[in-house]
């Protein structure tokens, strides 16, 4: 009876449910500093998606589209093409394909057999967070919408308002006004696609903290990859050597997803305090010290403590095939390398963008033994 | 050194079956001789005659120059002869004071008096235990302690221990040693049972080698290495099997994770723990006493609940779990081995066949449903082939087992409900170097099948020999994870005690 009275108790008061806390980062996430010992390859503001096209290494930044040529041990960023909106993500594809996707606006065709192409609404409503995109082949492109009607500059707001308008759409670039096939709904803001070995897509869906594999051709259930990732994941790359390199943009923390349980707290802190204050995970912290969180707790001796809760971070996760974790890079609280929002295999290195502290890192992947799983 | 105690031509037979045979044995006054062999070789069945358990069924026992014949324990005890069992016998009803004061109880008791005068004795024995604890509520270390405990208390003029340190950590090890040349440099002749063959070349006078029954060598210590040890013992060199090295060995990848335990309290000895557990890997996990490694597992497996509020999450491949009693978590795949086989792994009265089915029983849904001794003997019969269990005979009640065939049968007993996560907490402790290899062999088959297995133990060599990742508990929780490349005995032990 006491046992039955307890538990409803605990019901009543939200004790022992399901979202009370984050994730250990352990295992394969253990933490370490190997972001932050990579050498920097080149400081840019707001870098963001790198990418392989045509042999050479591309990289959005802002409202841009830079083409990055090693020398020595940096990049040299030449511009190749500006826009009016930032641009949310690069994707290359066969036939020399580049397409781009600009904030608030749709996706652009930049280049290839549909160059000029803009692709401006999906599903009869106009698309204005495209977050991510993959040629399946030269006519066919995916894309992923990460809210409905925000753009995707705004992902802290879709987060802390717990937006799930997230799609992931299919569109036919040969068809007369590029007909798009809807392949799933109600996402959690899907930031990554990359092509599963059975055919499939990975898509990893940030506000969900996992990665679903969804049929390439027809609207199905999504299967569950991974989930429960201790830090929000976004941009999937495939790996040189089989697997992938998975981007996780922000960590989860324990506060975060205390008041995202909160609703009437939440409602009010959205209504009265400056995002860049939220208590939400952030692309990089510590600039200011109106963010809500207590000295105290993260410095001693005037050192920032490793381990100490962060609204940012950085992370990348080698995975298997199966997109199972098999070791992490990290930049840990006292990092610098905060925000990581992709990165991509050019020349034997895996150059790393962390938009958060607006810079690429080189990690040699001979030295680190990143393949030798 | 004269000789207190000698055997001559000592033969046991259970049922017509010799465990021990024509024994000849001699411990010199302020002696300490170890006695080691496999498990099964005769040395506890040897101790037990020395201690009044068991009687010759023929030769003879020289004490003090006079034949002896013990009838019991007590006549034992009242000869000077003590032995502190590797199974504790203590009662776990009572406090730890009235444990070691048993059977001198005055009609009237102060037990304040004698919470006090334990408090004192055990100090004087630089071992940490609350006199006013229950025995229930002790760990296998503490209960170990307290058993020493007692029987140094009742003056013995010889001492036997059976697998003494086998559940005490490195540091309370270094105490006990120095306990045991305390005791003997007070005259106490000391017999020493034991399977860490490191500690009988450490602390041992002379060495007595014992196999299938019979007496394969006996010299004085300095003219033994492990090598010699082990050969004599077993019969064939073991050294590169056992605890080889850490850097020959490829490390298995990270496969599914299969638990995740996040801010997992119970009361103030599992204190906001987290960590994962992965399948296809051997997770290792050391701690000092009291560290609440065994307590978490527990907790995992159902046997103990964590506390009702804020007591933290236990997830099983991402479903949320919390299992009230061990038997949901059975059938959802979590199976713990536990450290104390004896009150927890098996019911001794029962044959290894009726034991394993026991484990199986547990799986199945339906509670009506029949069940007949001819499949519970083919499972057995295909378990104990698989794990090379030895006994006189199939029929054989657990207790008549030797100590490393005892726990191949609790392993047995937990994998025969197939499980997806495996516990096993100190696996081999009081087993013999050739089950060691066995034991340690079918684990890592467990890893390399797929299954997330969690290994507790206390002997830093074995988990740098087992673990394919390693975490360290302190103090109530998890301090420190470490990948076996950069894993050392130093780095282990400073995370454990700093």
């Amino acid at each position: 009876m006491i046992a039955a009275l307890k538990r409803a108790y605990a019901a009543f008061r939200g004790f022992d449910d399901e979202t009370g806390s984050a994730p250990m980062m352990d295992g394969p996430l253990r933490p370490n500093a190997l972001l932050d010992a990579a050498p920097v390859a080149l400081s840019l503001a707001d870098v963001d998606n790198l990418t392989q096209h045509r042999g050479a290494l591309f990289c959005s930044s802002g409202s841009q589209v830079l083409r990055l040529a090693p020398q020595g041990s940096t990049l040299i960023a030449s511009d190749v093409r500006s826009f009016e909106r930032s641009v949310t993500f690069v994707a290359a594809g066969p036939s020399d394909s580049l397409a781009v996707g600009l904030d608030g606006r749709g996706v652009l065709i930049l280049e290839g057999p549909h160059a000029g192409k803009v692709i401006a609404e999906i599903g009869g409503q106009p698309l204005r967070s495209p977050t991510a995109g993959l040629f399946i082949d030269a006519d066919t492109l995916i894309v992923a919408n990460g809210a409905e009607g925000r753009t995707a500059a705004d992902w802290k707001r879709d987060l802390m308002e717990r937006g799930t308008t997230g799609s992931l759409w299919l569109v036919n670039l040969s068809a007369p006004g590029a007909t798009a096939k809807r392949l799933g709904e109600n996402l959690a803001f899907p930031t990554g696609l990359a092509h599963a070995a059975d055919g499939r897509l990975y898509v990893s869906e940030a506000w969900r903290h996992r990665i679903l594999a969804v049929e390439k051709e027809a609207i199905s259930a999504p299967q569950l990859v991974v989930s429960e990732l201790p830090a929000y994941p976004g941009r999937i790359v495939p790996a040189r050597d089989g697997g992938f390199w998975l981007a996780l943009f922000a960590p989860r923390n324990q506060l975060v997803e205390f008041v995202l349980r909160e609703d009437a707290y939440r409602r009010r802190m959205i209504d009265t305090v400056d995002s860049n204050f939220w208590i939400a995970p952030s692309l990089s912290s510590g600039v200011s010290f109106l963010e809500p969180i207590q000295g105290g707790a993260r410095k001693k001796l005037n050192r920032l403590k490793p381990w100490s809760p962060s609204w940012s971070y950085g992370l990348v996760a080698r995975c298997a095939p199966t997109m199972q974790p098999l070791r992490s890079f990290h930049s840990r609280a006292d990092g610098a390398t905060h925000g990581v929002t992709s990165c991509c295999e050019f020349n034997g290195k895996l150059y790393v963008a962390a938009k958060g502290s607006g810079r690429i890192v080189a990690i040699d992947l001979a030295d680190v033994g990143a393949h030798d799983q | 050194m004269s000789p207190i105690l000698e055997f001559r031509q000592a033969t046991k037979a259970f049922r017509g079956i010799p465990a021990i045979k024509n024994i000849d044995f001699t411990l010199s006054a302020g002696e300490i001789h170890a006695v080691v062999g496999e498990n099964g070789a005769g040395k506890s069945t040897l101790m037990k005659v020395l201690a009044g358990v068991y009687e010759l069924t023929s030769g003879e026992l020289i004490f003090d120059g006079k034949p002896l014949h013990l009838k019991s324990p007590a006549e034992a005890l009242a000869q000077g002869i003590a032995m502190v069992f590797q199974e504790t016998n203590l009662v776990p009803s009572m406090s730890v004071a009235q444990n070691i004061y048993l059977g001198e109880e005055q009609l009237f008791n102060r037990l304040r008096g004698l919470y006090i005068q334990a408090q004192r004795f055990l100090l004087s024995l630089n071992f940490y235990v609350d006199p006013m604890a229950l025995v229930s509520t002790l760990g296998a270390g503490k209960k170990q302690m307290v058993e020493i405990a007692r029987a140094v208390h009742h003056h013995a003029r010889v001492l036997i221990f059976d697998e003494p340190t086998a559940s005490l950590t490195p540091e309370e090890k270094f105490h006990f040693f120095n306990l045991v040349r305390r005791l003997q440099r007070d005259g106490m002749s000391i017999i020493f049972i034991s399977h860490a063959l490191e500690e009988a070349l450490t602390l041992s006078d002379r060495i007595t080698v014992l196999r299938d029954g019979e007496v394969v060598a006996a010299d004085s210590t300095r003219n033994f290495d492990r090598a010699r040890l082990v050969h004599a013992m077993v019969g064939r060199n073991l050294s590169s099997e056992l605890y080889g090295s850490t850097q020959e060995r490829k490390t298995r990848p990270y496969g599914e994770e299969i638990l995740s335990v996040r801010n997992l309290s119970m009361g103030n000895i599992v204190r906001n723990t987290s960590f994962s557990v992965f399948s296809g890997q051997i997770t290792g996990m050391f701690g000092l006493v009291g560290a609440g490694r065994t307590e978490t597992m527990k907790i995992i497996s159902g046997v103990l609940k964590r506390d009702f509020f804020y007591g933290g999450e236990v997830r099983l491949k991402g479903r949320h779990v919390r299992y009230r009693t061990p038997r949901p978590a059975v059938v959802d795949g979590v199976v713990y081995v536990t450290e104390d086989r004896k009150v927890e792994g098996f019911f001794e009265t029962m044959s290894i066949a009726q034991n394993i089915q026991v484990g199986e029983l547990t799986t199945r849904g339906n509670p009506l449903e029949l069940v007949t001794m001819t499949e519970a003997r083919r499972m057995a019969g295909e378990w104990t082939k698989r794990l090379g269990v030895r006994a006189i005979d199939p029929g054989a009640r657990v207790i008549e087992l030797s100590g490393g065939n005892q726990q191949k049968v609790v392993i047995a007993k937990s994998l025969i409900q197939k499980p997806k996560l495996v516990i096993f907490d100190e696996p081999t402790r009081g087993v013999d170097v050739g089950a060691i290899v066995e034991i340690h062999r079918f684990i890592n088959e467990l890893a390399d099948d797929g299954i997330a297995v969690v290994v507790i133990s206390s002997y830093l060599p074995e988990v740098l020999a087992l673990s394919d990742r390693i975490l360290v508990a302190r103090q109530g929780r998890i301090v420190e994870e470490m990948d076996i490349s950069e894993a050392t005995e130093a780095k282990i032990m400073y995370a454990a005690v700093h």
